[in-house]
């Protein structure tokens, strides 16, 4: 557990950790925007 | 010197933002074709129109409101126009359409008026594209289907059942039959629509008069047809004002103006203005045709 923890702290430092941070960080940021309050009601009328 | 010195010590939010864009740009690209193909999400008119006719350029288009969705029948007609109908579709949203590429018209243009088609504070489709700000996130302007496809998507892996296609075989909303005389009357009385100044009209005369402009400019050749009205009903003068002004701007800018407010009978109607699919489109389409092939 204690390697894995230090591993993944040291993973910014890398180039591809730095890839994967804004990676996730971009993913994170995505879904609050899918996640936000919709469009209402107006396109769901059948 | 300074701006390197500001991007260096900014770079994790910058690389941060160019990451955000690029991720978003991906998703706008691979989820928007299965947006209209897949038939699991309700679509708006725009995006109806855009699954029905695939190709790139619309050769012959029919733009109006649901007036033209229930008038116009693209099955009968021998004219090839698409059938651009949207409900609460305006010129500005044509116009829009035209100016930002979302639509590309080849020879022909034909917009179907109203006195509603012109009005500039009318209610609209959030998701039509058009309504998307260039800062927005597709990811944030499609959240609605966005979510659906997400939460859908786990749903099914977890009970390993493909998501379900509900929507495959959804048309643009018509009318069929007709009101009653009274339930007619008790519309026109309840209608916030009857008697609008004509200064709420004017910023989509001057989208026309864009349009018209643009028109020329590409070599297509635009002409506007004044839809019909039930005669049953009187013309109020605050329409027949926003009549004269977008008759009087079309003959201004050269466009051929076919008025078919009195052309059809009371039978053909659902409503006010809205024809039955079942009679009053084929009706519609019948006359209109001869001139939408000259």
């Amino acid at each position: 557990m204690a390697s894995l923890l230090k591993k993944l702290q040291s993973l910014p430092k890398t180039r591809g950790g730095r890839a994967i941070t804004w990676l996730i960080y971009a993913v994170m940021l995505l879904l609050v925007c899918i996640y936000f309050t919709g469009n209402g009601e107006f396109i769901y009328e059948l | 010197m300074k701006f390197l010195q500001f991007c260096k010590r900014n770079s994790f939010l910058l690389l941060l933002l160019v990451a955000v864009i690029v991720l978003d740009t991906v998703v706008a690209a691979l989820f928007q074709p299965y947006l209209i193909q897949s038939g699991r999400f309700v679509l708006n008119d725009y995006e109806l129109t855009r699954r029905d006719h695939p190709e790139e350029v619309w050769d012959k288009v029919f733009f109006g409101n649901s007036v033209v969705i229930s008038a116009y029948r693209e099955d009968v007609s021998e004219s090839g126009y698409v059938n651009l109908g949207l409900d609460y579709g305006v010129v500005e949203d044509l116009w829009e359409m035209v100016d930002k590429g979302i639509i590309t018209v080849g020879s022909d243009l034909v917009v179907g008026l109203s006195d509603l088609t012109l009005y500039d504070d009318f209610e609209t489709n959030p998701t039509y594209p058009w309504h998307k700000a260039f800062y927005e996130p597709y990811c944030y302007f499609q959240r609605d289907r966005l979510r659906i496809f997400l939460e859908e998507g786990a749903k099914s892996l977890l009970t390993r059942q493909a998501p379900a296609v509900l929507y495959a075989d959804r048309q643009k909303s018509h009318y069929t039959g007709s009101l009653s005389q009274e339930a007619l009357e008790e519309k026109v009385a309840k209608s916030p629509y009857s008697h609008l100044p004509i200064e709420d009209f004017q910023e989509n005369l001057s989208a026309l008069s864009k349009l018209a402009d643009y028109c020329q400019r590409n070599g297509i050749r635009l002409r506007a047809v004044w839809m019909p009205l039930n005669p049953t009903l009187e013309v109020s003068t605050e329409t027949r004002a926003v009549y004269d002004q977008a008759k009087a701007l079309c003959e201004e800018k050269g466009v051929e103006f076919l008025d078919m407010e009195s052309a059809l009978d009371a039978s053909c109607f659902y409503d006010i203005g809205h024809l039955n699919y079942e009679y009053g489109a084929y009706c519609f389409t019948e006359a209109i045709d001869p001139w939408l092939l000259s």
